[in-house]
C-alpha cells in the first residue's frame, strides 16, 4: 500500500479481468513464519458478502488485513474501484471489525462516534448517526452506558455499530463472533447477516466456522496455507469439488458421501421427471 | 521516657504557624522557590519523558529493550549520585564550569530533571505498552491519523501517565541531598523546603521546620488527591452505569 495519490502509471497495473470487482487483490504475496500468503486474484463484487473460510493459521486474517489496507503485501496490488488502495482511501471507504472488539475507554456513544469525530463530522449529525447505528444493532438508547459493563455479544454489536455508523462502502469482519459461545454465535450470525444485507454494503467476512460462513455469505473462498483453493457461490460450492482437502474440510468423514449420494439422487429424480 | 518532650511538638506546631502568618522567616518564599524549581523540572522531565516513554512503550525491539533497562535503572538512581555528577559538570573546573551555574536555581532544575526524567519515561513506557497494538489498528481502520492514533494511546494510558507525572514531581519536591549539593541552600535564593527543613532542624528551630514539613506533606497529599480522584473516575468505567 502506498500513501501517495494514485498515478496514471499505477493504474496500468490493474488487469482488465479485475475491473468488475469493487475491491481486488492481485498477485499478492506476503511471507510469514508459518506460511506464505500467495493470492493470484481475489475480489469482492459490489454488494456481495464474501467469506474467507479456513482453519486457523491459513492466512485468512492476513489477507483481510491486506485488503483492509492495514498490512502491506510484499508484492502485488490491492485496488479499490480501479484505484490503488492507499491508507487514506482505505480509511475513507473501509471499516473493519476485529475478533476482539477493542472498545476504547469511555461509553458506548464515545466508541460508536469515534470514526465520525476523526472525520470531523458536525456534532449534531454525530449524535443522530450514533443513535441510528445503535438502533440498527439492537442497542437503542445505549449511548451513555460504560463499555466495561457490556457482555461479549453486546461489545461485538457496539463494534459493528462503530463500523456501520461510517456508512462504509466495504465492511471487513475478522472472526467477529469466534470469542462468543455457540448459541450466541448462531443467533448473532443470522442477525449480523440481516443487518449487513439491509445496509447493502460489500462485506468480507472471515471465519473458521462453516456454519457461520454459510449463514452469512453469498460466496465462500476456502483458504489453506496462505492460498485460496476454491472461491464460489455457496450453491455452486458443493457441485464440483475437485480438491480432496476441500472435500474433507467441507464435509468431513462420511458426510461428504451422504451429500454426494443425496445430490445424485436429487438429480436422477429430476432427470426421470 | 520524657513525656514533657512531647510539648516540643505542640510548641513547634504553634510556633511554625505563627511564623507562616507573621513571617519572621520568609517561609512563603522558600515554599514558592520549591514549587517553581520542582514544577519547572517536572515540566521539562514530562516534555522529554512522555514522548520518550511513548517511543519505548510502543515499539518492541532490542534498542527499545536496552533503553527501557536504562530508564528502569534510572528510576533507582541514587539522587546523591546525580547530585555528584551534576556538581562535577557545573563546578568551576568542570565541563560547564564557565556557565557559572553551580549554586543557582538552574543547577537545582538540572539535577531534578536528571532525577525525574527516568521516572516519567519508565512509568509512561509501562502504561503505553499495556495498550494493545490492535486497539491502535482499530483506531486506524476507523480513520484515525497517525497523530490521532498516538492521542488515543495516550488517552488509554492516561492514568499511568498521570502517575508518571506525579511520580516525577514527588521524587524531586521531596529530594534533599542532590539539591543541597548543587544548590547550596542559599537563603533567599536556592533554599528550598527540604534543604530549609534540614537546616532549621540542625539549628534547633523546630517551629519553622515543622511548618515547612506540614506544607510539604500538604502538597504531596494534594497531588495524591488529584490522582486518586482520576483513578476513581476511571474506575467508574469498569461499572455499568445502567
Amino acid at each position: 500500500m502506498r500513501d501517495s495519490a494514485t498515478s496514471k502509471t499505477d493504474m496500468r497495473v490493474i488487469s482488465s479481468q479485475a475491473a468488475h470487482y469493487k475491491l481486488v487483490a492481485e498477485q499478492i504475496t506476503l511471507d510469514y513464519p508459518d506460511f506464505c500468503l500467495q493470492i493470484k486474484r481475489f475480489g469482492l463484487k459490489s454488494g456481495e458478502i464474501v467469506t474467507l473460510l479456513g482453519p486457523s493459521g491459513s492466512g485468512k486474517s492476513t489477507l483481510l488485513m491486506c485488503l483492509a489496507g492495514l498490512e502491506s503485501p510484499k508484492t502485488g496490488t490491492v485496488c479499490l474501484e480501479g484505484s490503488l488502495l492507499t491508507r487514506s482511501l482505505a480509511q475513507k471507504h473501509i471499516a473493519t471489525v476485529f475478533q476482539t472488539p477493542y472498545l476504547f475507554k469511555g461509553n458506548v456513544g464515545y466508541n460508536v462516534g469515534y470514526g465520525l469525530r476523526m472525520r470531523k463530522v458536525p456534532k449534531s449529525e454525530i449524535k443522530a448517526r450514533i443513535a441510528e447505528a445503535l438502533d440498527l444493532v439492537g442497542l437503542k438508547g445505549w449511548e451513555r452506558r460504560s463499555i466495561l459493563g457490556l457482555s461479549g455479544g453486546e461489545a461485538q454489536r457496539v463494534a459493528l455499530a462503530r463500523g456501520l455508523v461510517l456508512s462504509p462502502q466495504i465492511m471487513m469482519l475478522d472472526e467477529p463472533l469466534s470469542s462468543l459461545d455457540e448459541a450466541l454465535r448462531k443467533t448473532l450470525s443470522v442477525e449480523f447477516s440481516e443487518i449487513l444485507r439491509s445496509q447493502k454494503v460489500t462485506v468480507l467476512y472471515v471465519t473458521h466456522s462453516k456454519q457461520e460462513a454459510f449463514t452469512v455469505s453469498d460466496s465462500v473462498a476456502i483458504m489453506k496455507s496462505g492460498q485460496i483453493l476454491v472461491h464460489d457461490r455457496i450453491k455452486n460450492l458443493f457441485t464440483d469439488l475437485q480438491d480432496p482437502w476441500v472435500q474433507n474440510f467441507l464435509t468431513p468423514d462420511d458426510w461428504w458421501l451422504k451429500v454426494k449420494k443425496l445430490s445424485e439422487a436429487v438429480s436422477s429424480t429430476k432427470e426421470s421427471q | 521516657m520524657n513525656l514533657s518532650g512531647l510539648q516540643l511538638f505542640t510548641d513547634a506546631f504553634i510556633d511554625g504557624f505563627e511564623m507562616l502568618a507573621v513571617g519572621t522567616v520568609d517561609l512563603w518564599h522558600i515554599i514558592l522557590t520549591s514549587l517553581q524549581v520542582s514544577g519547572l523540572a517536572t515540566g521539562i522531565a514530562v516534555f522529554i519523558g512522555i514522548p520518550a516513554g511513548y517511543w519505548l512503550g510502543s515499539r518492541r525491539n532490542v534498542r527499545r529493550f536496552t533503553a527501557l533497562v536504562i530508564a528502569n535503572a534510572g528510576m533507582g538512581l541514587p539522587p546523591i549520585v546525580a547530585g555528584l555528577f551534576v556538581s562535577m559538570l557545573l563546578s568551576r573546573s568542570g565541563v560547564f564550569g564557565g556557565l557559572g551555574l553551580l549554586y543557582t536555581r538552574p543547577a537545582i532544575v538540572i539535577v531534578q530533571v536528571v532525577i525525574a526524567t527516568p521516572v516519567v519515561v519508565a512509568l509512561t513506557a509501562s502504561g503505553i505498552s499495556a495498550v494493545p497494538t490492535q486497539l491502535r489498528l482499530q483506531a486506524r481502520s476507523l480513520g484515525a491519523s497517525r497523530f490521532q492514533e498516538v492521542a488515543l494511546a495516550v488517552r488509554e494510558a492516561r492514568l499511568s501517565i498521570l502517575g508518571a507525572v506525579a511520580g516525577g514531581f514527588g521524587a524531586v519536591i521531596s529530594e534533599v541531598g542532590a539539591v543541597q549539593m548543587v544548590g547550596g541552600n542559599l537563603a533567599g535564593q536556592t533554599q528550598v523546603m527540604t534543604t530549609a527543613i534540614m537546616q532549621f532542624t540542625r539549628m534547633g528551630r523546630f517551629g519553622v521546620a515543622m511548618a515547612l514539613s506540614v506544607i510539604l506533606l500538604a502538597i504531596i497529599v494534594v497531588v495524591n488527591i488529584i490522582i486518586t480522584y482520576e483513578q476513581v473516575r476511571d474506575e467508574r468505567y469498569t461499572k455499568a452505569l445502567s
